[in-house]
């Protein structure tokens, strides 16, 4: 388990970093085309976005892991012992269910945009949507472990207190 | 979709993220509503797919870069040559070069963690209070998204459909007053505290750190020159930053070298998908709020609690406040935006006008608690508890929401430079 999602952990982090620099380059491209060699292509624009696309919702999956996204942390002030572990595991829930949302009607968008081709790069439109179930699918598998390791030390303190 | 600002607010007590906090809160809306839920994945995915938004990484990475290559340094060394033989110098400095890394850069996060890092030891020295100089860094990064280019008005350009160009040039001014503002409490605070003025400055040295700079200052010119001039979207401005970054910084500055532009890439990337994160949730909740016609509810409803512009704007810029105190600045614009959008218009106020008050609004939100992004990076950074920075801070804001007023009721603070390019 431990070893399979730092595999994954480190596979989203090559991404998002290839991802970026894709975006970075295709843009570029764009303005050197259009500025200095006066012809402009037409596929840079479209790409860029799908890559941001892709890049914001693979980050985002590795963010979950990280436990980054902001919050407001006015209640971590207030609690106490094993009281931050049982509201890790609520939220923990929470973040659950949207993910699910995602998987489920993601898959169903990515099934009905199938034979919609995307306007400059031709391909199929499921191919940019994909990252929506598939963000789904990586936040709850961090979700899981995060929840496993919350439980861990949420049994060893009850035995302590025992 | 009632029921979605209940669900949001426990949440978010709950310490649930607020990206998924305003997405859960948005889907049991759509449930109540018994809305098909594939306009969840279906919103979040337009709302991302957006060669505007992509300004944010951009001007992130760019922002990234620049500190990490040694820009920042240079900056403060110039700043320093300006302010620094001031009483109360050292705390001048931070507020100068935060506008000018402000200036080559779009986001208020980025300035208070590049330029405290820097400054707060040498304050710290100088015996400058903890808490003072914690209060200062985090209320001068904030600045970098009043000072053009900015983050935050990119996303503002795009929610109220205005020209990014125009938003950039009325930044300017009202930057500048902000800045000067703080600038003041320094030199009060200086003298009752009797602080220490930095470096003598000369000629001579002036001239060096101003050659020192002039790469990064030259960034200004490129990105308001190539906006202004027609020659490239903001969001192709952003990304010749990057590139220009990444040159300035390996080749001239020399900080870069592989595995730190790696480092920094995956940084950014992950700031980026957090803040997209939140905006595309945001964006489902808006979607919402929209078509049951919530928003126009709201908007009459504010319309109907008084005849004077004045305390309909008064009431704006304390709503403003409070979100800004409570949400982040980007996902805060889209959903608010929207809402405030026509009685804005119907009050006869330029929609260009609305945003720098909503980027000030949301600037000062960022370094006051529950969530102030400059407030967490500056405490963090100087070890200092955020209750102990608070105190120091009051009268800064006070400094800063009348200034606030001054460009609210005077629209050519903000209408005087768009207006004559």
């Amino acid at each position: 388990m431990n070893r399979a999602t730092e595999i994954i952990k480190k596979t989203e982090l090559v991404l998002i970093i290839v991802l970026m620099l894709g975006m970075v380059c295709s843009s570029f491209l764009q303005v050197v085309f259009r500025l200095v060699l006066k012809q402009p292509l037409s596929w840079t624009e479209e790409l860029s976005r799908y890559l941001f696309v892709w890049m914001t919702f693979i980050g985002g999956a590795l963010v979950v892991s990280e436990s980054g996204h902001f919050k407001m942390d006015i209640l971590t002030v207030l609690i106490k012992g094993r009281w931050v572990q049982v509201v890790n595991i609520i939220v923990n829930v929470a973040l659950v269910i949207f993910s699910v949302v995602l998987v489920v009607y993601g898959f169903k968008l990515v099934h009905m945009v199938y034979s919609q081709k995307t306007p400059a790069l031709g391909i199929t439109m499921s191919i940019p949507y994909f990252v929506l179930p598939l963000n789904g699918v990586l936040s709850i598998i961090h979700l899981i472990e995060n929840t496993i390791d919350d439980v861990k030390i949420l049994l060893n303190n009850q035995e302590e207190v025992a | 979709m009632g029921i979605s600002f209940i669900i949001l607010a426990v949440l978010c007590l709950l310490t649930v993220p607020i990206a998924y906090a305003v997405g859960l809160a948005a889907l049991g809306g759509l449930i109540v509503a018994g809305v098909p839920l594939q306009i969840v994945a279906q919103r979040m995915f337009t709302q991302t797919d957006s060669f505007s938004l992509m300004a944010i990484p951009f001007f992130i990475l760019a922002g990234n870069l620049m500190d990490k290559g040694g820009i920042s340094v240079k900056l403060i060394d110039l700043s320093s040559e300006l302010v620094g033989r001031i009483k109360g110098g050292l705390a001048m400095v931070c507020v100068v070069a935060c506008m000018m890394f402000g200036a080559v850069s779009g986001s208020g996060a980025a300035a208070s963690a590049a330029i405290g890092a820097v400054l707060f030891p040498a304050m710290v020295e100088k015996k400058y209070d903890k808490s003072f100089s914690t209060a200062i860094i985090a209320t001068s990064g904030p600045l970098g998204i009043v000072v053009p280019p900015s983050i935050v008005m990119v996303v503002y350009a795009t929610a109220a459909n205005v020209s990014v160009g125009d938003l950039f040039l009325a930044g300017y001014i009202p930057g500048l007053l902000l800045g000067l503002g703080i600038i003041l409490h320094c030199f009060i605070y200086a003298h009752i505290h009797n602080s220490p003025a930095g470096k003598k400055s000369s000629f001579k040295s002036f001239g060096l750190a101003f050659l020192n700079s002039i790469w990064a200052l030259f960034l200004v010119v490129i990105i308001m020159g190539g906006i202004l001039g027609g020659f490239f979207t903001a969001t192709e401005a952003s990304v010749v930053a990057v590139v220009y970054a990444m040159i300035v910084g390996k080749f001239v500055y020399k900080g870069l070298d592989r595995k730190i532009i790696i480092d920094v890439v995956a940084q950014s990337a992950k700031t980026t998908a957090a803040i997209m994160f939140c905006i595309a949730t945001t964006n489902v909740l808006a979607w919402g709020l929209t078509s049951e016609q919530i928003i126009s509810k709201m908007a009459t409803a504010m319309l109907n609690i008084s005849e004077s512009k004045i305390i309909i704007l008064l009431l704006i810029n304390l709503i403003l406040l409070v979100l800004g105190a409570i949400l982040d600045a980007t996902p805060a614009i889209i959903l608010i935006v929207p809402i405030l959008l026509p009685v804005i218009i119907k009050l006869g106020i330029d929609p260009v006008h609305f945003g720098i008050i909503t980027t000030i609004n949301l600037a000062i939100g960022m370094s006051t608690p529950p969530v102030g992004v400059t407030l967490f990076v500056s405490s963090s950074l100087t070890k200092t508890p955020i209750t102990k920075v608070v105190k120091p801070m009051v009268p800064i804001w006070l400094i800063l929401i009348c200034i606030l007023m001054l460009v609210t009721f005077i629209p050519q603070i903000s209408m005087f430079l768009p207006s004559i390019f």
